[in-house]
């Protein structure tokens, strides 16, 4: 009765601890991985971030270039018009 | 027995901690999914990043040309004007002036407007001068002009209101019957009440009094505002009082004493 007590003790201890060393979970290089993974996109996002400012920046200043232009271009025919007036 | 609880408790323990352990750790079944989820994440960045740069590139070359097309216009707008960059900022400063000037102006009292009078005529000086030029056709400095003139024509406008409230006039009575002469009306309390500024009624009305000893019953005298003599009256004064005394010099009997 003991034997079988102790074998059958055993026997869930050593099944505990099989389970436990070969149940499914990442390897280290695994974690590595994903850690790698997750750093990019962190970086990647801060870059896309930068771009974007950097987009609208550009568009601003295109966006008041085109109002200089039209008013330049404005002001040229207005005095063409007076010279020729004068003239 | 002992040893049968002992051995329990072993097992119990050993279950026990691997269960712990087991939901702290990442399954691989989970770290498939998130590695899946994370490279689908970062591919996705990666081309946004892509065609941020590519449109980055286009807006840059888009603004670097626009920057052109508004140099070659303003110098275009230069050439047809026959001027350079800098006379147009030195054109600004000048209409900055006159801005400066009527400000100055639109902040006196009406008293301290109809003392420096005069200086309107100096700030349409500037003004005709300033339209008189090729930059004036630019249609910025036109609007500056025409808003100045049009503050200029308001202050006038305010004076001649000066003017008529202040200006008064009289009309001299006999000198039997009220003793008037200059010296007199200028002492009236409700001319000046201060005979001193007599010059300032004969300066006022030079087109009727040539000699200020000598008034006409009748006339009537503008009175300008009271204020203290301008350099002009004072130098007018100076120059009566010198003929006076030449006048009264020529006109002595000679003594015996004279040669």
């Amino acid at each position: 009765m003991k034997r079988n007590v102790v074998g059958l003790t055993a026997a869930l201890l050593l099944g505990t601890l099989v389970l436990w060393g070969c149940s499914s979970s990442p390897s280290k290089d695994e974690l590595k991985q994903l850690e790698t993974t997750q750093a990019e996109i962190a970086s990647l996002a801060q870059k896309s971030n930068a771009l974007k400012m950097e987009e609208a920046s550009l568009q601003q200043s295109i966006s008041e270039k085109q109002a200089k232009l039209k008013s330049c271009q404005d002001d040229k025919t207005a005095v063409e018009t007076k010279l020729k007036s004068v003239q | 027995m002992k040893t049968l609880v002992r051995l329990t408790l072993l097992v119990t323990l050993t279950m026990s901690a691997a269960l712990v352990a087991s939901a702290q750790e990442m399954t691989k079944d989970q770290w498939q999914q998130a590695m899946q989820e994370a490279t689908h994440k970062r591919d996705a960045l990666q081309a946004e990043v892509q065609g941020l740069e590519a449109d980055i590139v286009k807006l840059k070359t888009q603004d670097a040309t626009l920057a052109q097309q508004v140099g070659k216009c303003q110098a275009d707008l230069m050439a047809l004007l026959g001027t350079t960059s800098a006379e147009v900022k030195e054109f600004a400063l000048y209409l900055d002036q006159i801005d400066t000037k009527l400000n100055e102006l639109s902040k006196l009292s009406n008293q301290d407007l109809y003392m420096r009078r005069a200086e309107l005529d100096a700030v349409q000086s500037m003004i005709k001068r300033a339209k008189g030029q090729k930059l004036a056709l630019l249609p910025e400095n036109d609007q500056r002009i025409s808003e100045e003139q049009y503050r200029l024509d308001a202050l006038r406008e305010s004076l001649k209101q000066i003017v008529a409230q202040q200006e008064e006039t009289y009309t001299v009575k006999p000198w039997a019957t009220n003793r008037d002469c200059l010296w007199n009306i200028a002492k009236r309390p409700k001319i000046y009440d201060n005979a001193f500024l007599w010059p300032k009624i004969w300066q006022d009305n030079r087109d009727q009094i040539k000699n200020p000893d000598v008034i006409r019953t009748g006339e009537k005298l503008k009175i300008p505002a009271k204020s203290p003599l301008t350099a002009e009256e004072k130098d007018a004064v100076q120059s009566y009082w010198h003929k006076r005394v030449a006048l009264a010099t020529a006109s002595r009997p000679k003594s015996a004493g004279d040669k």
